[in-house]
């Protein structure tokens, strides 16, 4: 006696138990009573303005010759009754540069990443019949920076390149994130900056087991020795990351030439002024150059509201 | 801006043995004595070469002669480096080791320093370990470890200063011609390296974390003969692995030959912190000979308490076997508080409220025992097994559905019938209320919103296939699968589809959700984590059997048996294993956490308690028959049932 259900397009917004309008429309096949609506006392929490996801960026050279950083934002929002859920992409990838191309490893991780997202994840939402996509959104992450891994690592097996990706994934009110390297991923709600993402340095790995503290951190010498980077070899180890977002707050997506450089409180002080968003990105910016930055600087901030 | 990563660091320093730099060449005569035969080998900062002793014509005496670039420009610089280079070569040129190469002459012609060195046959045991297939004996090692103990101890015990090797791995370690240990390359060069930003002094993997804060003291060295010895030891390679993370990989793990006394003296030399080495060369050396002369079935071989740090340190500096190991606690048999015998298999999972437990059974009765000593109150009479349901007791009735295709409301007190409601099929799903009222799947293929005092419908949803899950009911929303491999989430005001996602096959389990995420099982053998509010899956998790075993979250972490015989731990954003379990069964019951434990059955017969932890074995108690309820807990007592028709009241 299996068969197979319709397909329901989800509807964003809740049926609101005490319009008239709802009660004409419940399942027909259900035994109605007088009142076939469970009187629950929960008002929808949705909010009442529309989702947004707004984003800037800057992505400068720095006190470089050449800008090694990549970054890629991509969002989009639709309106009406079956409105789509919100979409936000974004994406920054730092270049191991020197003595090789990190300028084409950062374009290239970035570049395949977003395409592959953009075709398992976005294209189905795009879809007017049938399910969104059957494929876990955490193993597409990962797939994702596989594939740039493969790409970056095949352009030249013979040159050494490498670049850090730290992916951010959007969907609805949650938060997906795949990262590898020391780029890094920031949420900033209810006054506090959060740490996402966990650096794969030797900076890192000192404080972790007790050698180094975060304040000697800064000053270090080793400070740019990774411990993993994309493009390096056939398989890549990806660290994934999912949260929940509260209804309002912001993203940070940084290369270390920012936080690198400039402390997290100063990072959350820049980000919480009442300021636009290209505003607090170029006052990131400004504020690594400040605190003597000698790398390229990339900050996306992207301010939610869900 | 020159990033480096350990792993190009391991294959740029590690293998690529070719001289890099416009080095000297065959022929070659340096301060007209050494004549350039070949190259030995090259590093970062310097190179080694073969050359012969023209000082002695009429034979051909071979030395070393270890070259390295004074690479700063800077005129002072330049005279610093110099006069450490020199002052370094004279101590060791007075050293006098048989583990350690003779320095016979040290002298710098142009940008170059040069050490002529006695030169060594044999090879070394980063070439010893690509031509070996098998690991490392133990015996053998602890051989090779004692003997570079000697040498290193010889080199911190010199006056006024320690010299400190600072660059102990295995391609450093040579084994000459006669099977003997000899160190090779002094960490010298290292005077020729600072100021050099962008590369890692010291060889990523064996170097102590504090000699990355440029501290190098003979601590360093003992943990760097730690993690060569892991190395050897293991064939895992530190060089392509997170730095530090020895602890992570146990050796016994990978070459199961190494007793735990040996493991536990090479992690003791790994410790962080240099306070929780052995306090010097010779205290090592002295554990190690203790090892050296037991069996390896010793007694004493199984205290891994030996080689801990020791909270007091022992006078001798030797670590000493405390006299009596403490025992750890074998897994031990609980005694039941009570039981209580049906009158056939208990396969649901008991309700307990207000000093009264319920189960139903397959005998067709719902049984109310007192909770305390397992005294029988009453028992209601289905027309068919009520064993398939869980009671669910609100306010002062009991609701239970049975095979008979009735959803009961029974009195809590008495046992007596308040109402019963008919579908079209068998209910095997267990009741849940909210908001006065009932909630439940039937084998008729619908779902249902009953009001709860007098058992009339509010509404009915077609599920399309019978509804054997139990529901998760929160605030707007109800959550169950199907028999068809669907995952529902209905409104519960209105019994609408809000969305609807697909197993491979049929849902049996019943959904956890923890933050805005739905945990469920399916018989496809995988774990879903779906998205509460659009039912798009997250992550899974591939059991090897199916999965009927229902999630339990807590702490953000996901507890679920499957019927490959595994209970699954796995972090709840990224579905990662964190632990597992496995025991001699399936895992039907679905697990509960209380207390830093895990409590679940097996088709085994046992109801076991693990620490949340790491999964250690608090206690298991034999009920002889398989298990297939779940455990349900109050008051730090576990109810759960068994198929032998008991139910049993555990101390948690």
């Amino acid at each position: 006696m299996n068969e197979t259900p319709p397909f329901i397009q989800p509807e964003d917004k809740p049926h609101k138990p005490e319009t008239t309008e709802a009660k004409s429309t419940v399942a027909p096949t259900a035994e109605l009573d007088d009142t076939a609506i469970i009187n629950t006392g929960v008002l929808s929490n949705q909010p009442d303005n529309e989702p947004t996801l707004r984003a800037a960026v800057r992505c400068d050279v720095g006190a470089r010759e050449r800008n090694e950083d990549s970054c890629l934002v991509f969002s989009t929002e639709a309106g009406g009754h079956f409105s789509l859920v919100p979409f936000g992409l974004y994406i920054v990838a730092d270049g191991m540069g020197g003595h090789t191309n990190g300028h084409v490893a950062s374009r290239i991780a970035s570049r395949v990443a977003a395409h592959y997202i953009l075709s398992k994840i976005y294209m189905p939402l795009l879809q007017t019949v049938g399910p969104p996509t059957q494929v876990p959104i955490q193993e597409v992450l990962l797939d994702a920076v596989q594939a740039a891994n493969t790409a970056v690592f095949e352009d030249d097996p013979e040159v050494d390149s490498g670049t850090t990706l730290t992916v951010a994934l959007v969907l609805g009110r949650r938060l997906h994130v795949a990262h590898v390297g020391d780029s890094r991923l920031y949420l900033l709600a209810e006054g506090k900056l959060e740490q996402i993402s966990s650096d794969h340095s030797l900076v890192q790995r000192l404080q972790d087991v007790g050698t180094l503290t975060a304040e000697e951190a800064t000053m270090y010498r080793y400070r740019n020795v990774l411990l993993r980077a994309v493009g390096q070899g056939e398989e890549i180890e990806v660290d994934t990351y999912m949260r929940l977002l509260p209804r309002a707050g912001k993203l940070l997506l940084c290369s270390d030439g920012l936080c690198g450089f400039v402390p997290d409180e100063k990072i959350q002080k820049v980000m919480e002024q009442d300021i636009s968003l290209p505003q607090i990105v170029d006052e990131l910016y400004e504020t690594a150059l400040a605190s003597h930055s000698n790398d390229n600087v990339t900050a996306v901030v992207v301010d939610f509201s869900l | 801006m020159g990033r480096l990563t350990t792993r190009q660091l391991a294959s740029k320093r590690g293998r690529q043995k070719k001289a890099q730099r416009s080095g000297l060449q065959p022929g070659d005569m340096l301060q007209e004595r050494y004549r350039i035969v070949g190259p030995l080998g090259a590093g970062g900062f310097s190179s080694v070469y073969q050359a012969r002793d023209m000082r002695f014509p009429n034979v051909t005496k071979l030395c070393a002669v270890k070259e390295m670039v004074i690479a700063t420009p800077d005129p002072q610089m330049r005279e610093l480096t110099i006069k450490s280079f020199e002052r370094e070569a004279s101590m060791l040129a007075m050293l006098d080791h048989p583990a350690i190469p003779d320095v016979s002459d040290y002298f710098t012609e142009g940008d170059r320093s040069y050490l002529i060195l006695e030169l060594i046959r044999g090879k070394d045991l980063d070439e010893w370990l690509e031509e070996q297939t098998d690991y490392l004996d133990q015996e053998t090692a602890i051989s090779w470890a004692m003997q570079v103990c000697d040498a290193l101890y010889h080199l911190h015990s010199q006056k006024p200063q320690p010299i400190v090797f600072r660059d102990v791995k295995p391609s450093n370690i040579m084994l000459d011609h006669r099977s003997r240990i000899r160190l090779i390359d002094f960490g010298i060069a290292k005077v020729f390296e600072m100021g050099d930003k962008g590369t890692m002094i010291g060889t990523e993997g064996y170097s102590p974390p504090e000699q990355y804060r440029g501290q190098a003291e003979p601590a360093g060295d003992i943990y760097a003969l730690g993690a060569t010895l892991h190395h050897l030891l293991t064939k895992q390679d530190p060089r392509l692995e997170p730095p530090f993370t020895f602890a992570e990989r146990p050796i016994s793990k990978v070459n199961p030959s190494v007793t735990p006394a040996f493991e536990a003296i090479i992690m003791r030399c790994l410790s962080y912190d240099p306070q929780d080495r052995f306090p010097d060369a010779k205290a090592l050396k002295d554990a190690l000979e203790v090892l050296a002369m037991r069996p390896a079935t010793a007694i004493f071989d199984s205290n891994p308490h030996l080689a801990m740090p020791q909270t007091t340190p022992p006078q001798t500096g030797v670590a000493v076997p405390p006299v009596a190991p403490p025992l750890v606690a074998v897994p031990s048999q609980v005694q039941p508080l009570w039981q209580f015998k049906c009158e056939d298999e208990i396969r649901g999972k008991a309700a307990v409220s207000q000093n009264m437990v319920f189960v139903g059974a397959y005998d067709n009765n719902v049984y109310a025992l007192n909770s305390e000593n397992g005294e029988f109150f009453w028992k209601f009479p289905a027309s068919d097994s009520v064993g398939g349901s869980t009671p669910f007791v609100y306010e002062d009735s009991v609701f239970i559905g049975s095979a008979d295709k009735h959803l009961y409301c029974i009195q809590r007190r008495t046992g007596r019938q308040n109402w019963r409601f008919a579908t079209n099929g068998s209910i095997y799903a267990s009741p849940v209320v909210r908001y006065d009222h009932v909630f439940f799947g039937s084998d008729d293929g619908h779902f249902y919103a009953l009001e709860v005092h007098q058992g009339r419908s509010k509404w009915k949803a077609n599920a399309y296939a019978a509804v054997r899950s139990t529901a998760y009911v929160d605030e707007e929303r109800i959550f169950f699968g199907t028999e068809g491999g669907y995952i529902f989430c209905l409104e519960i005001a209105s019994g609408k589809t809000k969305w609807q996602a697909q197993a491979k096959r049929s849902v049996t389990s019943s959904p956890a959700v923890a933050d805005e995420i739905v945990f469920v099982g399916s018989l496809d053998g995988t774990v879903y984590a779906l998205d509460a509010n659009t039912g798009w899956i997250i992550w899974r998790f591939r059991s090897r059997r199916p999965i009927v075993s229902s999630p339990t979250v807590h702490d953000n972490t996901v507890y679920i048996g499957s019927s490959d015989g595994n209970l699954y731990v796995l972090d709840m954003d990224t579905g990662r294993q964190q632990w597992s379990f496995e025991i001699d069964g399936q895992i039907a019951s679905s697990p509960v956490v209380w207390n830093d434990a895990v409590y679940f059955g097996g088709t085994d017969g046992v109801v076991y308690c693990l620490s949340t932890k790491k999964g250690d074995i608090n206690w298991k108690f034999d009920t002889g028959a398989p298990v297939i309820s779940s455990p349900t807990i109050a008051d730090g007592v576990v109810y759960i049932g068994s198929t032998n028709h008991y139910i049993y009241a555990l101390p948690a």
